[in-house]
């Protein structure tokens, strides 16, 4: 694991722990999009799981989604999946 | 056109979406004993989280949320008991209440009274009892002008009355000023502190809660110290029992 991935790992979970806690939803997001648009995607769908479980059941029309954090770390992980080759360019020209 | 790069094997990572998947389907079936374990992994935490907000400012809200539950409790009581009366034909016993505001109160007040906006114009009379709200009495008119009365507090120096300690024990009540109130009973009666002293009857009403008790070994009574149903010194309104 590349120091990079822990920083990423470690943060995100901190940011979202924060978020749970404090209690702050808005930071659970902030937490899920950074583990999920970095490409960790076992991560954030187990950490969005874990988030589901401890918020429970949401009211209103969030009902409907039943794991709206699980369901907001899937469209963020399918997004960075098939969005990413659009932005995220992995051969960058040597010259211009 | 942007080229994917995939992993070393995309089997790896087709076992790891199908096991992702079964998490969540998982999850979703079986979410409330799950929750149940998360919880119980997580109160501790929770917990420590909660403590760190514990300030006296956060008990004394917790505090007032328990007093309003309370207050809205007995107030549900206090309505079944007034249809209760009605329904067993006891629509006597409940006076007709009569809204005067506080114009003067403790401690700009002598000896333990309040001057009210309400007087024989309103139908108040002489004697008429005065509750601070429900069923919180708190004195007697004493005095009665044209558009004002003046209220004789329970607690006034020198005024005595008979109530019920706890709604049995007999006892003569005296008024020690600024809102509090003594009387002795015998040397074993159960008394402690927040029970009430009520007046006799169905339309009685709590005259003082008791806020010290002073028992002392050897002696043949105990002194006990009340004070009035709401703080004089912070009534706006009040309540006048018209006695019918």
């Amino acid at each position: 694991m590349s120091l990079a991935s822990r920083y990423i790992y470690a943060l995100s979970f901190a940011i979202a722990a924060v978020g749970f806690l404090w209690p702050f939803w808005p930071l659970c997001i902030i937490g899920i999009l950074i583990a999920a648009l970095s490409g960790r995607y076992v991560f954030v769908i187990i950490m969005a799981l874990l988030l589901d479980l401890g918020s429970g059941v949401p009211t209103g029309l969030l009902h409907y989604l039943f794991v709206p954090f699980t369901v907001l770390a899937i469209a963020a992980s399918l997004l960075r999946v098939f969005g990413g080759a659009y932005f995220l360019d992995k051969t960058p020209p040597d010259t211009l | 056109m942007p080229r994917r790069q995939h992993g070393r094997s995309s089997f790896p990572f087709a076992l790891g979406a199908m096991v992702l998947v079964a998490l969540v389907v998982l999850v979703v079936l079986f979410r409330t004993p799950l929750s149940g374990m998360f919880w119980l992994a997580a109160a501790p935490v929770v917990e420590w989280r909660q403590s760190l907000g514990a300030t006296e400012a956060t008990a004394l809200r917790a505090q007032l949320a328990e007093a309003t539950a309370a207050l809205a409790d007995r107030d549900a009581l206090y309505r079944e008991v007034a249809d209760l009366r009605e329904r067993l034909g006891r629509t006597d016993v409940p006076a007709t209440r009569i809204l005067a505001a506080v114009l003067m109160r403790p401690p700009w007040s002598a000896y333990d009274t309040l001057l009210v906006d309400a007087g024989s114009s309103h139908g108040v009379a002489l004697g008429d009892l005065v509750s601070a709200g429900q069923s919180g009495i708190i004195g007697r008119v004493s005095e009665v002008y044209a558009a004002q009365a003046r209220v004789e507090l329970f607690s006034a120096p020198g005024v005595t009355y008979q109530a019920l300690l706890n709604g049995t024990v007999p006892v003569a009540v005296e008024g020690q000023g600024g809102g509090s109130m003594h009387t002795d009973v015998p040397a074993g009666t159960i008394v402690a502190v927040g029970d009430t002293v009520e007046f006799p009857g169905l339309a009685g009403g709590i005259a003082a809660a008791v806020s010290a008790v002073d028992a002392k070994m050897g002696e043949s009574f105990i002194g006990i110290y009340m004070t009035l149903p709401a703080n004089p010194a912070e009534l706006a309104r009040v309540e006048i029992l018209r006695q019918q």
